[in-house]
């Protein structure tokens, strides 16, 4: 030991070093928090829990199911709120319409009392329309998505369905908006240990005009409907989920989507079983006893209207969660909420749903 | 640290050549390399550390009484690195982890009295800042054929080219009147990522599968030229009363995008008494660069970064007011106070981060307002065998981001980044004899401010997700107020102790020894939560601690001057 003393001085003093500090800045004391986001039409559940400090052992399970007093006022009428187990939250059994006025009042002996409330936002007045075609595209899939999903098909396409769908809006403005897109394919695969069919469910593409820009009469379209894409790029893949405000969805404007779905007959993906394991075939093919010679195509379209506290919460919620990916040098982010002496929130919103199938049979 | 000054020509050209490096990664590698000797099993090679140097070179020549030229150079980097190498067995791997920063400024200037009251200066300077962040992992597998290769880097930099005149021209015994103009041609290259990864793999079959990916992400280089043109005029306007005038203009082009502005400034000094008097001053100036500063950690991360045609210039006003007070023979005593706006300041935006290279950096910041206000109290005493300075600084800065889209905090203010409210300096000098002197500094500054998620808990599912398949929540972060935290304070003691010794009629020797934060106080870098994980039974326990990381703790510092 003696003989490293001198090296571990030298290291010791000359290099850095850490050591254990106390905390001594604001926001010490653990809060309660309250989260609902409900639809129109539903009844909503007030989840309870309180914070972990930061340097507490655990941060999740935190939930409180008794020795809390929640009240829930819609339209001015004010119910206790009790624990529903199945539910995993507070309730009162009502349920929520476009224009209601909710608020939410609850109180802990620890943790403090909070206060929050929403209204409602009224549907947007839209008509979804939809036009399918085929065509003969001149690339090959991949060429024509652009990205590393190793299972599309390397060859040419026989042929692809296009589906053109329109959201037309009707009179009124309002401020928030969400829309989601989900194009899947079903199909349905033999399992012998389980003797069925299992269904199994594939993302496709679809793809944004870049003409919806000037449908949306907006200066800055790009930045409202494509928030979550680079300009350029118009092909996206499974979910997606799109985010704006602004946006005057009246007369005569329109929102354009363009899903390119691959026809089974030129699918390379279809996986086939052997008596090892599952790999991905190089040809297509319909085995009796195996897969179903039969594929459904879905497509659902929800136009939401948001609640401001709801959007403004959404949009910090994912801008946390994309800053957690590089958690590292990410810049803080502030998670805004409408729950007063507390943290959480009490949102609102409606939607309108759009759904589109057809089914096809192998040849 | 090594000085060489002295003439060429004596009485015309004269040289001052000096350079340093710290030397505590050589003692921190010195020590790993011992430790490697007497530890046979181990035969990887590591090193890593942190170390500084800079380079400067001046040369100073004298024509004639009417024309002198100045000529400097110098160049300066700090490195962070990390080298790893396993050299055993059928499995290889070498790690590279390398962050260095740095400027280099080079200076020609050439000084002409045109007349007896008229001098000029003319200059061509060149600037450059870089900063580059890299790492690369090679591996070599010969069990499994296969060699690969990653490596990511990230650059910055800035590159100025410019030219100055500047004139001094004195009318009258009562008037000192300055003007000039520059051109300075920018090249800006606020982020740029190379990302690369290469891989070979011979398969069973004999085959050979290669894989090659290599990208560039990031802002194109940015050009810029900004233009400057000031006048200003010191007049004694009474035997109390001086004031000084002026404006400057000043454009800057880039992008097809014109910005200019008229910068006006006035001070004024009364003279109350002979050893009391007061001072005001206002100034509007508009700046054409920015700076962009990572919120989140104390590193070379920031990134200067032009205005755009899309981020505007900087303006700020600027008032002040002070008094001086002299006591003859002991020491002189100021107070000032100062009050500052700023708009058009860019912050990153909430989530976005400097590691991602692939968007431009305009679609990361957003720009909003601040503004800083502070007195400072300074004593100072210039001779005597102790002499020296106290001063104590009291500021407050604070930024507001409340424009549409580009929201920090809420809208809510907070306190800036670099917002540091007090700052006392002591320093003292004692000459003992020809032969011996001293002095002693000892700095004291409030911490950075910082922002820390200080609660968490759970998240409701989104509206999108409530009907998916799978459905999870997660956990959020909580803060009141961004840069809630802050740093401890920092404070050390530096000495400096100097022996003189003639050794001949014309030969003197200097020896210095310097000794930087002298009680080795551990001051603040970072601070970070350090989690222990654990099976306590069957139970899974996470401990965690708040802990903070010093890079500097005692440097003492040894040199040798020669004069002759």
């Amino acid at each position: 030991m003696k003989k490293y003393s001198i090296i571990i001085m030298a290291a010791v003093l000359t290099t850095a070093c850490t050591k254990d500090i106390e905390y001594k800045g604001p926001d010490s004391e653990r809060m309660l928090i309250v989260n609902s986001i409900t639809g129109s039409g539903d009844v909503p559940v007030l989840k309870v829990s309180h914070s972990a400090f930061f340097l507490d052992s655990y941060y999740r399970g935190n939930a409180i199911k008794s020795g809390v007093t929640v009240h829930l006022a819609i339209n001015g009428e004010t119910r206790a709120a009790t624990y529903s187990d199945s539910l995993y939250g507070f309730t009162d059994g009502r349920a929520i319409t476009e224009g209601d006025i909710i608020s939410v009042y609850a109180s802990h002996p620890d943790y403090g009392t909070v206060t929050a409330s929403d209204t409602v936002p009224y549907a947007q007045d839209i008509t979804f329309t939809e036009r399918t075609r085929e065509f003969v595209p001149a690339k090959t899939m991949s060429e024509l998505f652009d990205d590393y999903v190793y299972d599309l098909d390397q060859e040419s396409v026989d042929s692809v369905w296009v589906t053109d769908l329109d959201i037309l809006g009707n009179g009124g403005k309002t401020d928030y908006y969400m829309i989601t897109i989900e194009p899947r394919m079903t199909w349905f695969m033999y399992d012998d240990y389980e003797e069925r069919y299992d269904t199994l469910v594939k993302d496709i593409h679809y793809r944004i005009p870049a003409e919806t820009k000037v449908f949306l009469g907006q200066t800055d379209a790009t930045t409202a409907i494509l928030e979550d894409t680079e300009a350029d790029s118009q092909f996206e893949y499974r979910k997606q989920s799109y985010i704006f405000d602004d946006l005057y969805i009246r007369d005569g404007n329109k929102l354009s989507f363009e899903f390119v779905m691959e026809k089974p007959d030129t699918l390379g993906w279809i996986y086939t079983f052997d008596e090892k394991n599952l790999e991905s075939g190089s040809e297509p093919h319909s085995i009796a006893d195996k897969i179903k010679d039969e594929v459904i195509y879905t497509l659902d379209v929800k136009l939401y209207v948001l609640s401001g506290a709801y959007y403004y919460y959404h949009k910090s919620v994912k801008d946390y969660g994309d800053a957690e990916e590089i958690s590292f040098l990410s810049e803080p982010v502030t998670i805004l909420h409408n729950m007063k002496g507390g943290a959480g929130i009490l949102a609102t919103y409606t939607s309108k749903s759009f759904h589109w199938e057809r089914s096809y049979k192998f040849k | 640290m090594i000085n060489l000054e002295g003439p060429i020509i004596k009485g015309k050209t004269s040289f001052n050549i000096s350079a340093r490096r710290t030397y505590s990664d050589i003692l921190l590698n010195s020590a790993i390399w011992l430790n490697k000797q007497f530890d046979f099993a181990n035969t990887d090679d590591l090193s890593m550390g942190y170390y500084f140097y800079d380079l400067n070179v001046k040369l100073n020549h004298k024509f004639n009484d009417n024309d002198r030229l100045y000529v400097s150079w110098y160049s300066g980097d700090d490195d962070i690195y990390f080298n790893y190498r396993s050299s055993g067995g059928a499995y290889k791997e070498k790690t590279r982890l390398n962050w260095r920063w740095g400027n280099t400024v080079a200076a020609i200037r050439w000084n002409h009295v045109l007349g007896p009251k008229l001098f000029m200066d003319l200059s061509a300077n060149y600037t450059q800042y870089r900063h580059k962040m890299g790492i690369h992992i090679k591996e070599d597998d010969k069990a499994n054929n296969y060699k690969g290769s990653m490596g990511i880097n990230m650059k910055s930099g800035i590159y100025d080219a410019s030219f100055r005149s500047d004139f001094h021209w004195s009318p009258t015994p009562k008037q000192d009147v300055r003007f000039g103009g520059s051109y300075t041609h920018h090249k800006f290259n606020p982020d740029v990522m190379e990302l690369s990864m290469n891989s070979r793999e011979t398969m069973d079959n004999d085959s050979v599968q290669t894989n090659d990916f290599n990208q560039t992400f990031g802002s194109k280089n940015i050009l810029a030229h900004e233009y400057q043109l000031y006048a200003e005029d010191d007049i004694e306007l009474t035997d109390v009363i001086k004031i000084n005038i002026g404006a400057g203009y000043a454009g800057f082009s880039v992008n097809d995008r014109y910005y200019n502005s008229l910068e006006p400034r006035l001070s004024a000094r009364f003279l109350v008494t002979d050893e009391l008097s007061v001072k005001t001053g206002y100034a509007y100036m508009t700046q054409y660069v920015h700076l962009l500063s990572n919120n989140v950690i104390n590193l070379p991360t920031d990134l200067w970064v032009p205005v755009t045609d899309k981020v505007e210039p900087e303006h700020s006003h600027q008032w002040a007011l002070g008094a001086a007070y002299s006591v003859d023979g002991l020491a002189d005593f100021t107070l000032e106070g100062y009050y500052k706006q700023m708009d058009n300041l860019l912050e990153y935006k909430e989530g976005s981060t400097y590691m991602s290279g692939d968007t431009d950096w305009q679609n990361k910041v957003a720009m909003g307002k601040g503004w800083s206000y502070g007195l400072e109290l300074m004593a100072q005493r210039s001779v005597g065998r102790l002499n020296g300075w106290i001063a104590y600084t009291w500021n407050k800065s604070q930024r507001r981001f409340d424009r549409p889209g580009m929201v920090i905090n809420g809208g809510r203010t907070f306190d800036a980044k670099y917002d540091r409210r007090h700052k006392l300096d002591i320093t003292c000098n004692y000459k003992f004899s020809d032969r011996f002197d001293m002095s002693a500094t000892w700095l004291f500054e409030t911490g950075n401010c910082g922002t820390i998620y200080t609660q968490y808990y759970d998240s409701e599912l989104l509206a999108d997700e409530k009907d998916e398949q799978y459905q999870y929540t997660t956990t959020l972060g909580y803060y009141e107020n961004r840069n809630n935290f802050r740093l401890n304070p920092t404070h050390r003691l530096d000495l400096s102790f100097n022996w003189h010794r003639k050794l001949s009629e014309r030969v003197n020797r200097t020896l210095n020894l310097s000794i930087y934060n002298a009680y080795n106080n551990r001051n603040p870098f970072l601070v970070y939560v350090y989690t222990e994980s654990y099976y306590r039974g069957d139970e899974w326990v996470e401990e965690r601690t708040l802990r903070q990381l010093t890079l500097f703790p005692i440097l003492p510092t040894l040199s040798y001057s020669i004069s002759f």
